[in-house]
């Protein structure tokens, strides 16, 4: 619609005009009742103002019906088409994160990436190292939805052109601290966890960058430990000061040990009954409860587990998980 | 969510209630960058009734962290329960924060400079 017409449009405009024409359109209709034979001359002036009035009105709201109609289906087409860009988006970000990890004589591992909505801000990747040593990496960008995917797409691009250069692991670590800073808005951060598995030494040593503790099955005590070591986010400390954050930990691995990964989504996921997060505590059985199994089969069951708990309705973050068993 | 706002001397006070969450946090980031402005940068965050805290309530102090530290100021935060308090410690941030048990701990490091 032309600017210049817009206020003749506006029901401010047409409202008291309806009023008015109702109105004498009303009038009109006593008059005929009352005078029908004598009073001729008013009925007719009184028709004649109120008919064409009210026909104008009518024709002006049928106008605008359609033109509702016609933005009602170029929102409709508008909200489809972004329905379509973000499955694109969500496929795109799938097939960010590896399908499998690559088989090992040492670990069997599985891995789940579940975004709240089409895209979210978690990730996780691997890098196969030089002497058969493998990195893996778990992240979770702050905040959800579209900012926090593009995020993480940078965060990946980082990791992956950090492994080129063939750095140690604190090295990796400043860096990728310095390069997400550098992409990162300054309200932004992520929290992640680095660790290299040697597979001669039978190790895994991390840092933990403020990311959720790692949660250990100890085969040799039968408990479930939470590895909660010292480190800070990514992008909170911008620059080389960050160093003094980072100290790595070395753990021997034993057969059967088993290390779940997870972002927050899982332990925060709400009851919509109890109100009642699913917690550390609730994860910590499950996974006592599941260790005989496959990687594959205590996440599962952890899934399962979360998922009661959670129900259909459930309010959900962003979720991603690795388990790590040992051979 | 509710933010007030008390002026002792140099000090700004903010008593923060409810969840600090991605809605609420836009509010604090102003009423933050108006403190910053005017260069009120020695800001106490009252806690007590701080009942949860998002990445996004995180990001706004962390985003401000190198402003406060240029003018010379510091966040201390105060009367913070356990469930907040494991919410910075995991994160690390208790390593570059100041958490202390009360108003009075506070005022007394802010003095300290």
């Amino acid at each position: 619609m032309e600017p210049f017409l817009k206020p003749f449009f506006a029901p401010r405009t047409w409202m008291p005009l309806l009023i008015l024409g109702l109105i004498l359109l009303g009038w009109g209709i006593e008059t005929s009742t009352h005078y029908e034979s004598n009073s001729t001359g008013t009925l007719s002036i009184v028709w004649l103002v109120a008919l064409p009035l009210l026909a104008s009105l009518l024709a002006l709201l049928a106008y605008r019906s359609i033109r509702l109609a016609g933005w009602q289906t170029k929102v409709t087409q508008k909200a489809g088409r972004m329905e379509q860009e973000m499955e694109i988006a969500r496929r795109i970000q799938q097939s960010l994160v590896p399908a499998q990890f690559p088989s090992m004589q040492s670990l069997d591992i599985a891995a789940i990436f579940q975004p709240s909505k089409a895209v979210g801000g978690d990730f996780y990747d691997y890098f196969p190292l030089s002497d058969g040593r493998l990195a893996i990496v778990i992240g979770d960008v702050s905040g959800k939805g579209i900012p926090a995917a593009l995020h993480m797409a940078q965060v990946k691009g980082i990791f992956r052109s950090l492994h080129q250069l063939d750095l140690s692991i604190t090295e990796l670590i400043i860096k990728a601290n310095q390069a997400i800073s550098e992409c990162f808005e300054k309200n932004a951060f992520l929290t992640a966890i680095y660790m290299v598995f040697d597979e001669k030494e039978r190790t895994f040593t991390y840092y933990r960058a403020g990311h959720c503790p790692i949660m250990r099955y100890d085969a040799e005590s039968q408990e479930v430990k939470v590895l909660d070591d010292t480190g800070l986010g990514l992008a909170i400390v911008r620059g080389e000061n960050y160093r003094e954050h980072v100290q790595l930990t070395k753990r021997q691995l034993l057969p059967n040990d088993v290390w779940v990964l997870y972002t927050d989504g899982l332990e925060e996921g709400i009851c919509p009954e109890t109100k009642e997060a699913y917690g550390f505590d609730r994860l910590k059985r499950s996974l006592q409860l599941s260790e005989k199994m496959s990687a594959s089969g205590i996440m599962s069951t952890m899934l399962s587990d979360f998922n009661r708990h959670v129900g259909s309705n459930g309010e959900l973050d962003d979720l991603t998980m690795i388990v790590i068993k040992c051979r | 969510m509710d933010i007030v706002q008390m002026h002792e001397g140099d000090v700004l006070d903010i008593v923060i209630t409810g969840q600090l969450d991605a809605n609420s946090a836009i509010k604090l980031d102003d009423v933050i960058k108006e403190a910053i402005k005017q260069r009120k940068t020695k800001i106490t965050i009252n806690c007590v009734g701080l009942s949860y805290i998002s990445s996004a309530g995180l990001g706004v102090f962390i985003s401000h962290l190198d402003d406060m530290k240029s003018y010379g100021g510091k966040f201390v935060f105060y009367d913070m329960s356990e469930s907040v308090f494991s919410v910075f410690k995991i994160l690390g941030l208790h390593t570059i924060m100041e958490i202390v048990e009360n108003r009075g701990e506070a005022k007394m490091l802010m003095d300290e400079g």
